[in-house]
């Protein structure tokens, strides 16, 4: 047995373990297995988990490489041993969810001792994303139960709260496998900056418009792809969206306008002015943002016209009924 | 209701109704009244016969149960859903026959000019024009209103348009613009030493022209010029007028004795006092009346009855009025949408041929004005707008125009020269609008806008407080101060 | 891409079919005259029985003897009367040397030709048709009709699916790229030749069209491009010239005359065609005796996109700056003056006031006597 134990091993040495899979790698089993030649040093079954630090150790061995093969050369007097026998890394080894069991613990022993340390208030905590029950089932391997899972996360989530001035550096590795691969928080929009003649590049889109607007100190005069904001647009309504950022802020005598739209019809591109001015406002001013965001011109809207389906007129409509 | 009120009270108190004195039928009514009451009928049944139109429900009047009527008006049970019924599209049957309007009468409605309204407030500290007032640069970004006889005289000359928001203010008044001062400084300039100023306004949609061109003419009756206005060149030249050829005149031309004639009326009315004053100093032949010298050219004027002999009687009247060294004053000759006048008009020949619009009589004596081929010997001026609204395409027009323009800015380089290969152009255009002088205009100065706006607001038709804020926005929504783009972008909108 | 890399592996796939129906070429090398006309079959004449097999081994070559024994075949000529005595001499000197050759020397040259023999012996072996094959096939092997169709296609549970196979082609195929991307690539930068910027007087600009290998109806069009200000020895007069002459080819925004053709079968002839024409119109061009000048250049065929400019005297700077600072200072000015005047004028506040005037009470109808009023009042 040990000896077959040992080849698979040795043969698998080297092969990542693969996190997709549904049942657990046949190589992590392996590794969890140690063998012990000195069986009254240690424990055989503990339910204390060990340190974080420990636990920590043994996840990243698991994770990178196989455990050594063991060479009975180098054991000096193999013969005199009277009996080896296997020993589980871990205490929770012969649990259900021995991987989510050991992270459970070490975090349960975070919160004993740093649970007391003073925490920001929820809205100013760096927001991260967390990961899913699926994918957090999905990378351990292991059915994970769903009430664990969000005891777990609470753990986590009441830990993250802490000052981040007081956060002990433990915490980055701790958090590591409960956070998403991908952090969409972290994904900023450059910044627009203004350039050397002092105006500023905002870009809107609305239906199918796309405009680009340079906005730049000045004294009111707006032109749109050359023309006067009349020229440009028949209707007075859609002259007004297009500068509504401006109007909103009575900002309309502060600042030029000089844009570049395309596509759409009327309204689309007067509505993807009125964002695209709005950006370039909020490079000059970024104070101004909660104002236009009240007036409606920080979010893009991102209504299209809806497709049609088979088996209706247009996309909602129903053939008319008829009897036969 | 109060009949059947007094009805109530007569059947009640019989006594009472003699005593108040009502109206012989409400007498009569309670006489019959009682003499059925004598005579043992139900009352209910007497007052449903006479008056009421509600349905008669009483006690001794119940139809038997299981009856159709009796199902009828039983009150409906809750079980019983609401009785959806169709009903009948009546007739109207009121009596009331709804007339249809009078040949001319919807015309006449659309092209009424209303110059003042009532409800709006009036304008403190507005002052009249004066006959020197537009030429006064300090007037510039102020709004003057027109003096009442002037107002009469143009509507006369028909230059206010449908178009233009006259009807919302209490009294018509014009904001006078730099462009205006320059215009009428032109004028005068012209008039002082007997020459005649040609001149061509121009600019966008709603820019102000016709406008500009009202001020002209308001300005020449105030300083008792002649007035000749052509209020719509497009009636001239879409054949929607008589037209007949001019016997004698090669190549032929062609008079349009109905619009004369309405020409003439529009003269007479607007020029009123002058043509009292002035006297005739030709002798006319041809005429429909024999006009003898030294007679008033009002009489002149009044000989054009019928639309047979009004272009001999027109002509009579040009000669008389353009006549040298007579005293006569100098005159305007304005015309609106010169576009239209511009081009191939509708009308054709006998030939079935096109005929050009420069070999109509009425439009050949303006053009000739306007090109310099024939001047106003008295002095005085000839001025053209042109239309963007329901304008044929005229490329001549606009080059020559476009030309003319970048002549007078002095630029040798950047004058546009004609594209060799677009069909269409018109030398005939081309020759009346070689020399002309041309006033583009455009959006009104932050300034002058202000002054339109505090105007607007003080005649309480616009709704905020004039400062340079709302003047920028305003502006900025009018496509830099076009000053119809500003009037529907503030007048013109249901917010307020 | 993907074509041009099939056409590739097409060129480089190794054919072993070609070799073998060389060999039936060979093999059918029989003259046979036929009569222009003839719906009878050909046939052979019967040979004699018991003759010669048609599969028995062809006769000995004499031109193998050469190889042999280099030594025995320089003795043979040398029994020709027929050669010249310069011939002869060296022949003998050859013999010579070739008999002072040590054995071991003899030996390996021989077993040399053994090999080359062996080599060579198959394809030497003339091949006669089998006329018995079902397909004429020289590849069959079974005589005896030993395999038996029947079953032969049932699987049985001892080889990969079809789409394995597939996929294992797929692994062979991209195996085969990365060989020749590693060996046989690198070996393209011989042919690597600098680049040389094109001379002054080379005004043309020739573009091809390659379907790398691929036939295609496109192949053979070229286009050229020449600006007329480039082509050398033209004045202003001739140059607008070739520009009228080139007509709807001729691209006043970027000043470019551009031609193509594609008229003939091949790439070069069509190259060809556009030089002459080239040529032939910058002759004309030349040409003083009609220059067009009554004749305007037209450019109706192109449409000029319109750049739209960003407004220079919009830029910031510091004099743009003063000119706003006074333009809002003016502004505010005129404001204040007009509150401090009290000439502001608030629309609102004037309509409210002049609202307020108006509600000042007015005469009102009063009812008088009849018995109307009588009853109500009761």
């Amino acid at each position: 047995m040990a000896s077959s134990r040992l080849g698979i091993s040795t043969a698998l040495r080297g092969v990542r373990p693969s996190s997709r899979g549904q049942w657990r790698p046949l190589d992590q089993q392996f590794q969890a297995l140690q063998l012990f030649n000195d069986p009254k040093s240690t424990r055989c079954l503990s339910t204390d988990a060990g340190s974080f630090e420990d636990f920590l150790k043994t996840q990243q061995d698991q994770a990178i490489q196989a455990a050594p093969g063991i060479n009975l050369a180098d054991i000096v007097d193999f013969r005199n041993i009277s009996y080896a026998r296997a020993v589980p890394v871990s205490p929770s080894y012969f649990s259900r969810q021995p991987r989510f069991n050991d992270s459970y613990l070490a975090l349960q022993k975070l919160m004993q001792s740093y649970g007391k340390l003073p925490v920001v208030s929820t809205g100013e905590v760096e927001r991260v994303a967390w990961k899913s029950l699926v994918e957090f089932r999905q990378m351990v391997g292991e059915r994970v139960k769903a009430s664990d899972y969000v005891k777990c996360l609470e753990i986590i989530k009441r830990l993250h709260r802490i000052h981040p001035e007081l956060k002990p550096p433990i915490f980055v590795e701790a958090f590591q496998a409960f956070k998403r691969d991908i952090q969409p928080f972290t994904n900023k929009p450059n910044p627009i900056r203004i350039d050397w003649v002092g105006r500023a590049l905002g870009i809107g889109r609305r239906k199918s418009s796309v405009a680009r607007a340079y906005v730049i100190e000045g004294n009111g005069e707006v032109l749109i792809n050359g023309k006067t904001l009349a020229d440009a647009f028949g209707r007075v309504h859609d002259r007004e969206s297009a500068v509504w950022a401006l109007r909103a802020t009575d900002r309309l005598d502060k600042y030029n306008v000089w844009a570049l739209v395309a596509g759409g019809g009327t309204t689309g591109q007067a509505e993807a002015l009125t964002l695209a001015i709005a950006k370039g406002l909020m490079a000059h001013e970024p104070a101004l943002k909660p104002a236009l965001r009240r007036a409606g011109c920080v979010t893009r809207d991102m209504r299209r016209v809806e497709r049609k389906k088979h088996g209706r007129v247009k996309a909602r409509k129903m053939p008319t009924w008829v009897k036969r | 209701m109060s009949a059947s009120n007094c009805l109530r009270c007569c059947l009640l108190r019989p006594s009472v109704v003699g005593r108040a004195g009502a109206t012989a039928a409400t007498a009569k009514a309670s006489a019959a009244a009682t003499a059925r009451l004598r005579q043992g009928m139900p009352l209910a049944a007497a007052a449903a016969a006479s008056f009421s139109t509600t349905a008669n429900r009483g006690a001794n009047q119940k139809p038997k149960p299981g009856t159709k009527a009796a199902e009828r008006n039983a009150p409906p049970s809750i079980r019983q859903g609401k009785l959806f019924t169709i009903k009948k599209k009546k007739k109207n049957d009121s009596g009331a026959r709804v007339k249809s309007p009078l040949p001319g009468e919807r015309k006449a409605f659309r092209k009424r000019i209303l110059l003042s309204n009532t409800n709006a407030l009036p304008v403190p500290g507005l002052t009249d024009l004066g006959a020197e007032s537009m030429l006064d640069p300090s007037n510039v970004c102020k709004v003057l209103s027109l003096p009442d006889d002037v107002v009469d005289q143009l509507r006369a000359d028909e230059a206010f348009k449908t178009t233009q928001c006259w009807s919302m203010f209490r009294k018509p008044s014009i904001l006078i613009r730099t462009e205006t001062v320059d215009l009428i400084t032109r004028m005068h300039a012209a008039a002082k030493t007997n020459k005649t100023l040609r001149l061509v306004l121009t600019g966008d949609r709603v820019t102000g022209k016709s406008l500009m061109l009202l001020q002209a003419i308001t300005q020449a009756h105030l300083n008792d010029w002649l007035v000749v206005n052509i209020p719509d060149a497009q009636e001239l030249t879409t054949a929607c007028t008589e037209y007949a050829p001019i016997l004698d005149t090669e190549p032929i031309q062609y008079m349009q004795q109905n619009y004369v004639l309405k020409l003439i009326q529009a003269i007479k009315k607007s020029n009123e006092k002058l043509l009292l004053k002035l006297t005739t100093v030709f002798s006319h032949a041809g005429l429909p009346q024999n006009i003898p010298i030294k007679s008033p050219l009002m009489q002149l004027a009044n000989s054009a009855k019928e639309a047979e002999g009004a272009w001999a009687v027109f002509q009579a009247m040009w000669q008389e009025m353009t006549a040298q060294g007579h005293g006569r004053p100098p005159m305007l000759l304005s015309l609106d949408g010169l576009t239209h006048i511009m081009r191939i008009s509708d009308y054709r020949t006998p030939a079935f041929n096109p005929i050009h619009s420069h070999d109509l009589a009425l439009v050949r004596l303006f053009t000739d004005h306007l090109s310099g081929a024939t001047s106003l010997p008295n002095g005085g001026a000839v001025i053209a707008a042109t239309n963007r609204n329901n304008a044929p395409r005229n490329p001549s027009m606009e080059l020559a125009l476009a030309q003319r323009e970048a002549e007078q800015l002095g630029g040798g380089k950047d004058v546009p020269q004609p594209q060799p290969y677009l069909k269409g152009y018109d030398e005939r255009v081309e020759a009346v609008l070689r020399n002309v002088q041309v006033i583009k205009l455009q959006g009104l100065s932050k300034l002058e806008a202000r002054a339109l706006m505090e105007y607007w607001a003080a005649s309480g038709v616009l709704r905020i407080t004039v400062d340079e804020k709302s003047v920028t926005e305003k502006w900025a929504l009018g496509g830099s101060g076009v000053v119809g783009e500003m009037e529907r972008a503030s007048l013109l909108t249901m917010r307020f | 891409m993907t074509s041009a890399a099939n056409s590739l592996r097409l060129c480089l796939r190794t054919s072993n079919q070609i070799t073998s129906r060389l060999r039936t070429v060979q093999r059918r090398q029989v003259p046979l005259a036929r009569r222009a006309l003839s719906t009878s079959q050909a046939r052979w004449v019967a040979k004699e029985k018991g003759k010669d097999d048609e599969d028995s081994e062809p006769p000995e070559l004499k031109y193998y003897s050469s190889f042999n024994d280099p030594g025995e075949a320089l003795r043979n000529r040398l029994k020709d009367e027929t050669l010249s005595e310069d011939d002869r001499a060296t022949i003998t000197g050859m013999l010579e040397e070739w008999q002072l050759l040590p054995q071991q020397k003899k030996g390996d040259a021989e077993r040399l030709k053994r090999d080359i023999n062996n080599e060579m012996s198959d394809l030497r072996r003339i091949i006669n048709p089998k006329r018995d094959a079902f397909w004429n096939d020289s590849d069959e092997k079974d005589t005896d009709l030993i395999t038996d169709e029947f079953g032969e296609d049932d699987f049985e549970e001892d080889d990969m699916l079809s789409m394995s196979h597939g996929k294992l082609e797929e692994h062979r195929e991209a195996r085969e790229y990365a060989r020749i991307t590693v060996w046989e690539m690198p070996l393209l930068s011989q042919f690597a030749k600098s680049f040389q910027p094109p001379a002054k007087e080379d005004c043309l600009r020739f573009r091809y069209t390659t379907y790398m290998g691929e036939l295609h109806p496109a192949d053979r069009k070229v286009v050229v491009e020449f600006c007329p200000k480039d082509v050398p020895g033209l004045s202003e007069a001739q140059q607008l010239k070739l520009k009228k002459l080139a007509g709807p080819r001729y691209n006043p925004e970027k000043d470019i005359v551009k031609m193509s053709c594609e008229r003939f079968e091949h790439q070069a002839q069509n190259k060809r065609y556009l030089g002459d024409t080239v040529s032939k119109m910058i002759e004309t061009a030349k040409d003083p005796t009609d220059m067009f000048e009554d004749i305007p250049l037209d450019t109706r065929h192109h449409t000029f996109k319109v750049k739209l400019k960003y407004p220079k005297e919009w830029y910031i700077n510091t004099k743009r700056r003063e000119e706003l600072e006074a333009l809002r200072k003016q502004s505010l000015l005129l404001d204040e003056q007009r509150r401090a005047t009290g000439g502001l004028i608030d629309g609102v506040s004037i309509i409210k006031k002049n609202l307020l005037a108006a509600v000042e009470p007015e005469p009102v109808m009063e009812l008088r006597g009849g018995p109307r009023s009588g009853k109500m009042r009761r």
